[in-house]
């Protein structure tokens, strides 16, 4: 019998890997250049890192949503146990807590939250996408119960003084950014878990097949996009000088997969790079922007970006179709 | 009794670079049952499929009743008055029999609503005549094995086929659920249908059928009243006389084995196999061999730690001596080239290197920092390139680029560079072309020559004489004889059909 091995041409393949990394690109520069032409004073050191500030928590979420999307999976709960974490750690600081203590339980109580979806998709077989919703309406009722819906005041004033100083100028989150997607990037294209971790979402079956421990790197995974949901827990309450509920609505997990996505990471696993991912979380930002100065409601923002993602999702199907 | 009603003149089809059918000639008469036999590859599937209307004969006639028929997709089949009964269940396991068997196209009322009262009462008309007496409400999933063959049945009576074919349907029955699938399909035979009964298990032709037609390399070899034939005839067709005496590749290593590495003891996983025990030595290849759905793949896959075993003991050599072993932990011991390249073989949007050290990895760190040592990753791959002769355009290129002997060289690097002690293949040379499967099959003969324990799977019988050094007979889940070096393909074939390995002289 004849073998039905289809075989990719380079050229195909080529094409696919230029749309993954060409497209963020070219968002980039025409919202960019669009701004740039209609918004007055766009260009100013000012406004540019007023909407840097404005991505950096955004983008720590999207490098945790990233690492779980390449693998094949998908984190929705990553906003909800985000504010839960937030309003946990911003309660002890209430109470006198002291900040550091208090930003290391708000990433411990991320990493929990990861680990809780990483044992069930990763050791009890469960589908992603059931798992993280759960959790994020778990994470989300426990927001409320606990606060009632009042936000959470009476933070520590050194807390938020350390978290929003300036470096060199720059605000510090944005610094953070910088230097942790920084290393993110590297370490996923150089370490043994980055290459794990594109392997299986490549084909987790070959992973398993050659030895890599797929269920470790499935359950490190979701801690990681946990621990990345706490590091942003800690810039959104500093910044909020406050913890709320609604640090987690249902926007927010928009702008996370929106973030990933439009950074040109495959929903579909194996492809993507943390770098677009945090690109992609300013892209995000800017429509926001874009949207409020043309002074239209939260709601139309929804709808735009939700066209954004679909389109770029369709691309990328299209793309891996051919 | 002797009306004929199917008659294949002269089918040809030839795929890029094979010839899958050579000038087929069938006839079967109606209230007849014909056994079609072959060895994988005979062209059996292939003239199946022409019948079936899913292949298209390159030329040909086939004549239903004494009238050219013309079968251009499967529904033309269908109406013609042909059915088949597939050996993989393709039922829908949450939906009632009477679902499944009008899933393609249910009886309407005026109103354009399904007709349920209709389907089902012809439903159980049909399972009556073949003695079932499930309600057609009930779910497949609530059946067992023999009824679910029935409901297959069942679906293809549907049409009131005159042409009834077959293909392997005993492979998931028990015995009990045999016996009452031939009584079905002999009294199909008596009610005047034609029926085609493709199989691997040759006691089953002579319980059932009254014909037999082999095919070997896409041509008829012989065949005629199954009374007049017997096990050393059939073997014998389907072999070809010719090649009878295969010259081994070359080997000088036979007769100096080496230590044990791996010992397994009753070995067992429920519903696949059970009892199995096998020792396999440093510097040999041996040849797992059996049917298809004989448990051999189910077997290997165990013994690599890649699907848990229920019961049973793995021991592996570890400095010096014999240590039990985790079913967990064989990966470590194990290397495994699945069947299926794409599948489970490959990272297809992955550069070569990266495919070469996918199993090497922990084994390539910097020895500061927590980083893979790209130039060692690169110069194992390029060494690995070069050793197995590769062609490739750059090791970076992804590894999709590569024709399918070059991507299985790939595989085969990957576990050279880790090098573990055992090393299981099955079908490696599954869907190359015969330059690429030389190649492949001289490569692990000098891996054994370099003191791996090779375990092979294949379907192919000469290319598991080629390279292995003694054969393990898997049958229905058990080691039913292991032979040594001097076996013959008639002991092996007969073996794995389940009759006492015989020679002839």
């Amino acid at each position: 019998m004849a073998s039905r091995t289809e075989t990719r041409t380079p050229a195909k393949l080529e094409r696919n890997r230029v749309v993954g990394k060409v497209l963020p690109i070219a968002l980039f520069v025409l919202i960019v250049g669009f701004l740039g032409f209609t918004v007055d004073h766009f260009f100013t050191t000012n406004n540019l890192i007023n909407i840097l500030l404005q991505s950096s928590a955004l983008g720590f979420m999207a490098i945790g949503m990233t690492a779980v999307l390449i693998t094949g999976g998908i984190d929705l709960s990553i906003p909800a146990v985000m504010a839960l974490s937030g309003i946990l750690g911003s309660m002890y600081m209430r109470s006198g807590g002291d900040p550091v203590v208090a930003s290391l339980i708000m990433i411990a109580i991320g990493m929990v939250g990861g680990a809780l979806n990483g044992l069930a998709v990763a050791y009890l077989k469960m589908i992603p996408f059931v798992v993280t919703l759960s959790t994020q309406a778990i994470a989300m009722g426990a927001c409320v119960m606990i606060t009632n819906s009042v936000s959470v005041l009476g933070l520590s004033q050194s807390f938020i003084d350390v978290v929003m100083s300036r470096l060199a100028g720059i605000p510090t989150p944005i610094v953070a950014l910088a230097v942790v997607a920084t290393i993110v990037a590297v370490l996923s294209q150089k370490s043994l878990f980055g290459r794990w971790l594109y392997a299986v979402g490549m084909n987790a079956e070959t992973a398993r097949v050659s030895g890599v421990p797929k269920k470790k790197v499935l359950f490190g995974t979701y801690v990681f996009a946990g621990l990345f949901a706490g590091l942003a827990a800690i810039i959104i309450t500093a910044r909020l000088s406050s913890a709320a509920p609604t640090m987690g609505q249902e926007g927010v997990v928009l702008n996370v997969v929106g973030s990933a996505v439009v950074g040109g990471v495959s929903i579909y696993g194996g492809s993507g790079s943390f770098a677009g991912a945090v690109l992609g979380a300013v892209i995000i930002t800017m429509i926001s922007n874009i949207m409020n100065m043309a002074h239209l409601s939260y709601y139309a923002t929804l709808i735009v970006k939700g066209l954004v993602i679909v389109a770029v999702v369709a691309i990328d199907s299209r793309s891996k179709r051919a | 009794m002797t009306k004929t009603s199917l008659k294949l003149s002269d089918i040809r089809k030839s795929f890029p670079g094979v010839i899958a059918l050579n000038g087929i000639n069938l006839e079967a008469s109606a209230g007849e049952v014909l056994a079609l036999i072959g060895a994988n590859g005979a062209g059996k599937s292939t003239l199946m499929n022409v019948l079936g209307g899913i292949v298209h004969m390159d030329s040909g006639r086939i004549e239903i009743d004494g009238e050219t028929v013309e079968l251009r997709n499967p529904l033309e089949a269908k109406a013609t008055g042909i059915a088949f009964v597939h050996q993989e269940m393709a039922l829908l396991p949450t939906m009632s029999i009477t679902d499944n068997m009008y899933i393609s196209g249910y009886p309407r009322k005026a109103n354009g609503l399904i007709d349920y009262k209709a389907a089902e009462i012809r439903c159980s008309a049909v399972l009556t005549t073949l003695g079932c007496s499930m309600p057609p409400r009930t779910k497949i999933k609530s059946l067992g094995a023999g009824d679910r063959q029935m409901v297959e049945i069942a679906r293809a009576l549907l049409s009131d086929p005159k042409i009834i074919i077959f293909d392997e349907p005993t492979s998931s029955l028990s015995s009990a659920e045999k016996t009452r699938l031939f009584a079905v399909i002999r009294s199909l035979r008596e009610r005047g249908s034609t029926i085609i009964y493709i199989t691997h298990f040759l006691d089953e032709i002579f319980a059932l059928c009254d014909r037999a037609l082999v095919l070997r390399n896409g041509e008829v070899a012989g065949g005629g009243k199954v009374a007049d034939l017997d096990y050393e005839r059939i073997v014998k067709l389907m072999l070809g006389r010719t090649d009878l005496d295969t010259a081994k590749l070359d080997r000088e290593r036979a007769g100096s084995l080496k230590e044990v590495v791996l010992k397994v003891t009753d070995l067992g996983q429920k519903g696949s196999f059970e009892g199995i025990n096998l020792e396999l030595h440093s510097g040999e290849v041996v040849g797992l061999w059996g049917l298809l759905g004989s448990g051999r793949s189910e077997i290997a896959r165990a013994l690599a730690g890649l699907d848990p075993v229920d019961s049973g003991k793995m021991e592996v050599l570890t400095k010096g001596s014999l240590k039990t072993m985790r079913s967990a932990d064989a990966k470590k011991w194990i290397g495994m080239i699945t069947e299926n390249r794409r599948e489970d073989g490959l990272l297809s949007q992955s550069s070569i290197r990266k495919n070469i050290s996918l199993a090497s990895l922990p084994f390539l760190m910097s020895s500061f920092w927590p980083f893979i040592n790209e130039k060692k990753e690169k110069s194992e791959a390029a060494r690995l390139i070069e050793r197995l002769e590769i062609k490739n355009a750059g090791m970076e290129m992804p590894v999709a680029t590569l024709s399918g002997g070059n991507q299985q060289k790939v595989i085969l690097s990957r576990w050279l560079q880790k090098n573990p002690p055992v090393l299981i293949m099955d079908e490696p040379t599954r869907g190359l072309d015969v330059g690429a499967k030389l190649e492949i099959q001289s490569r692990i003969s000098s891996l054994a020559g370099d003191g791996s324990a090779i375990l092979v799977i294949s379907s192919e019988i000469e290319e598991i004489m080629g390279i292995s050094d003694r054969y393990l007979v898997i049958y229905k889940g058990r080691i039913v004889a292991e032979l040594g070096p001097d076996a013959s393909k008639e002991e092996l074939l007969t073996a794995a059909v389940g009759a006492a390995p015989v020679r002839l002289s």
